[in-house]
């Protein structure tokens, strides 16, 4: 299991393990899916180490579950390159990236 | 009486000469008018006390010295007219090397000036030229419009992806059901069977029924057959969902660190390009002030160079004193002649009046001459105003 979503207290924690990839992308799904889109969404990047074009992809579409510019959504602990990619892509201005 | 006269008139000469020379012309053409009153006044009773003894050495001396006084006016004639010539030379040299040494600054300043202006068109942007930071621009936007497109396509391709799989789960749903159709057919053809058993059980009077069973039973297989091929069909298009969305995972999967390395290039050639800019600028900076430094220099040297109006009336000086020492010369040669002939007191009393009107003539000449040498005589202490 590399992508596990645990509800915590008005949080949803998402953790992802790994490569961030397209081979997650069901898995990723039906993770958030398990939430209802009004919740915080917390994707934890801690143990996440690649994140390819696919994963924006997802990312996106979760954005857009939680409603799009309504949504509550944060990536925490995310590393150098992760985090390059992420600004790079301008997605600073639609989650909050630590 | 001729030795007494002539060798005073010399010796004043000279020093008047060399007096000139060193202190200038007024005081000696008062030591000059000095000698000559002194020996043109009126013989006077001391003058009278051997008058036999002069008169005795009178004819062996007084042709010398006539020699003696004419060589030596001439001589002095022939360095006067040596001197003016050199002065004139000297003059025009100096003129000749002026107006080219002017010409030669000027030159500079220009070539200083163009190469100003040519350092200055290598950064300066006309009209519809690229500039190095418009081009490190538009690279970064190239970059954000291939990363924006590459995100774009990402979210529609994974939402491609979804859609896909959504229909998979609907594919198996169908599965699902078929086998509920086959399970149905499996009973039916049970039934079937039971069916034919039981009629043929009874006899002749079940004959009927078995027909009946017996197409039942084929019904129930041809049901199976077509759930079969449902089942093929649903299969096919369950593979075809596999493969495209193995096209997505194609398409979606684009490694980013080729954006993230090309941006850190673009970013890094940026700086590099400010760096060579600031560099540039700093350089053009430089030249401009130095080129102005040289303009002005250039400007000192060329208003230094109006010496040349000092040196040419100093020498326009030169000459009228030359002229003056020439009238001296003459007034002298005259008192000479008048002396000779004394005989006739009343002509040289006439040339004795004629010369110190011609001296008080000459005077006012000569001191506006030392005046105005005077004033110019330094060329730093600020007096180029006088030009």
């Amino acid at each position: 299991m590399t992508i596990e979503g645990v509800s915590d207290g008005d949080k949803y924690i998402i953790n992802i393990q790994g490569r961030f990839d397209f081979s997650l992308q069901s898995e990723f799904r039906q993770s958030y899916e398990k939430a209802p889109p009004s919740s915080h969404f917390v994707l934890d990047f801690v143990a996440a180490d690649y994140l390819d074009s696919s994963a924006l992809g997802m990312l996106l579409l979760l954005r857009d579950y939680a409603g799009g510019d309504s949504a509550n959504i944060d990536i925490v602990h995310c590393r150098n390159e992760i985090k390059n990619i992420l600004e790079i892509s301008n997605f600073q201005k639609l989650f909050k990236i630590t | 009486m001729m030795k007494r006269i002539g060798l005073p008139t010399i010796v004043s000469l000279l020093i008047a000469g060399i007096s000139w020379w060193f202190v200038g012309a007024v005081p000696a053409a008062l030591v000059i008018v000095t000698a000559l009153v002194w020996r043109f006044l009126p013989p006077s009773a001391e003058q009278d006390e051997q008058p036999q003894v002069a008169e005795v050495v009178q004819p062996d001396f007084s042709d010398n010295v006539h020699e003696m006084h004419d060589e030596a006016l001439s001589h002095l004639r022939d360095q006067l007219n040596l001197i003016r010539s050199e002065s004139n030379q000297v003059n025009k040299l100096v003129q000749d090397a002026i107006s080219q040494l002017t010409r030669s600054f000027h030159g500079l300043n220009s070539q200083s000036e163009l190469q100003g202006q040519l350092l200055r068109s290598l950064v300066s942007k006309e009209d519809g030229e690229q500039s190095f930071s418009d081009f490190i621009m538009e690279t970064e936007e190239l970059l954000t419009y291939f990363v924006d497109g590459v995100v774009t396509t990402s979210k529609d391709s994974m939402y491609l992806m979804h859609r896909l799989d959504d229909m998979s789960e609907r594919v198996n749903g169908v599965f699902s059901l078929l086998g509920d159709v086959r399970e149905i057919a499996s009973q039916t053809n049970l039934l079937a069977l039971n069916a034919a058993i039981e009629a043929a059980r009874a006899g002749e009077a079940g004959r009927g029924f078995a027909v009946v069973a017996d197409e039942v039973r084929k019904l129930s297989r041809k049901s199976d057959d077509f759930s079969e091929e449902i089942n093929q069909t649903t299969q096919g298009i369950k593979d075809a969902l596999d493969s495209a969305g193995e096209v997505v995972h194609r398409v979606v999967s684009a490694d980013m660190s080729v954006a993230i390395n090309s941006r850190k290039k673009v970013s890094d050639m940026s700086q590099v390009m400010a760096g060579l800019n600031d560099k540039t600028s700093q350089v053009i900076t430089e030249t401009g002030s130095v080129s102005e430094q040289i303009a002005v220099m250039v400007n000192q040297a060329v208003t230094s160079l109006q010496f040349e109006d000092m040196s040419t009336q100093l020498s326009e000086h030169i000459e009228r004193r030359i002229d003056a020492v020439g009238q001296l010369i003459d007034l002298v040669d005259e008192a000479h002649v008048a002396e000779m002939n004394k005989d006739r007191m009343g002509e040289y009393r006439e040339s004795l009046s004629n010369l110190e009107a011609s001296l008080d003539e000459l005077k006012p000449k000569i001191e506006s001459v030392e005046h105005q040498a005077v004033t110019q005589k330094d060329l730093d202490s600020g007096v180029v105003e006088l030009f």
